[in-house]
């Protein structure tokens, strides 16, 4: 998969197309995945990703082949979204900055009702905390692409993740929606 | 502090926390470990943060996000124009150079007719041998007047190319 990559970044530094296309398409998600979970917005998120793209086959000949390549482009798209929120603290907008989720009631559906819950409870937890639990659940980036995106130690990220786990729990706990959802999904 | 046996050794609940994450980690299912399962089995504290846990990871990827089906063409798009930008300026950037150049070894050059004039002054010479002699000096005057221009031509065009193939 290495050789893979080191193959398609070769042709596209001699101006091939179509690898350039491979790497978009193989890392297209992540990157984009990233974009969302620290901006928030799906538009600036794909415009962020983007300028990663961008960016990354302008100086992909400062690319370590002996390295892996998405940590490498997750720094470079963690880098514009730190820009790009920067520039939204000077230029404070009128638009939400966290996904907010509906205060809505269950409708009957337990898992449904969990993930907004779910979601009302990741509103609530420290941005660092949410962004890093985000990026390895859902996004399932490791904790060392996590530590290049955000800029920070490995040791750190893992720290925030373990965080948000328990934190989430407590909430969901005093929310008391734990117990008919575990009921729900042991009977499945 | 609750205690669970398993295997014929004891795991306390801050072993199972521990445990727990470090499977969360390897983003294995906690539900097929055994010895968190039998400590859950004696624990119901923990055998809450246990059903906890899975419910959470069983609702998690429901809520992953892809870009736009056209994303990665826009990309083409955006690097192909971020291209065109660069080979313009790198043209623009060329072209200033070279003129830059030029210019330098005009005024490096350029000696001024006063001063031809005054190399051109010899010693007094016979009638047809000054006729001669008159007529190469105009012709070296040309030469000269003409030798900063040709030189500033044939180094912007160095400078051209120099600058086109590095920068």
């Amino acid at each position: 998969m290495a050789d893979d990559v080191r193959d398609l970044v070769q042709r596209s530094l001699a101006g091939d197309q179509t690898a350039m296309l491979a790497l978009v398409d193989r890392y297209q998600s992540p990157v984009f995945g990233l974009c969302l979970r620290m901006l928030g917005q799906r538009q600036d998120a794909e415009d962020m990703a983007q300028e990663t793209f961008v960016r990354a086959f302008r100086s992909l000949r400062q690319w370590d082949s002996q390295r892996e390549f998405l940590p490498w482009l997750l720094a470079i798209a963690g880098n514009r979204c730190r820009t790009c929120l920067g520039q939204r603290m000077r230029r404070p907008s009128t638009t939400q900055l966290v996904e907010q989720v509906p205060d809505r009631q269950p409708d009957g559906k337990p898992a449904r009702h969990l993930a907004e819950e779910l979601q009302r409870a990741m509103g609530r937890l420290r941005e660092e905390y949410r962004l890093a639990f985000k990026l390895f659940h859902e996004e399932e980036l490791s904790y060392a692409e996590i530590g290049a995106a955000l800029d920070c130690p490995l040791g750190t990220v893992k720290t925030w993740v373990h965080r948000a786990r328990r934190e989430l729990v407590e909430m969901l706990r005093k929310r008391e929606v734990v117990g008919e959802v575990s009921r729900a999904i042991r009977q499945i | 502090m609750p205690y669970a046996k398993s295997n014929g050794s004891e795991m306390t609940c801050a072993t199972f926390k521990s445990r727990l994450n470090a499977v969360l980690d390897e983003r294995r299912s906690p539900q097929l470990d055994l010895l968190l399962c039998a400590h859950a089995r004696s624990c119901p504290e923990c055998d809450q943060l246990l059903s906890t846990q899975m419910s959470l990871f069983e609702t998690l990827p429901n809520t992953r996000e892809e870009p736009s089906p056209d994303f990665a063409l826009r990309v083409m798009q955006a690097v192909d124009v971020q291209r065109r930008e660069q080979k313009r300026w790198r043209l623009r950037a060329s072209a200033v150079v070279a003129i830059a150049a030029a210019l330098l070894i005009a005024v490096i050059s350029w000696r001024g007719p006063a001063a031809i004039h005054e190399a051109s002054n010899g010693p007094s010479e016979t009638q047809p041998q000054k006729l001669t002699a008159e007529v190469l000096k105009r012709v070296d005057r040309v030469a000269e007047d003409f030798k900063p221009v040709t030189g500033s031509v044939y180094t912007a065009f160095n400078a051209f190319w120099l600058a086109n193939r590095f920068l």
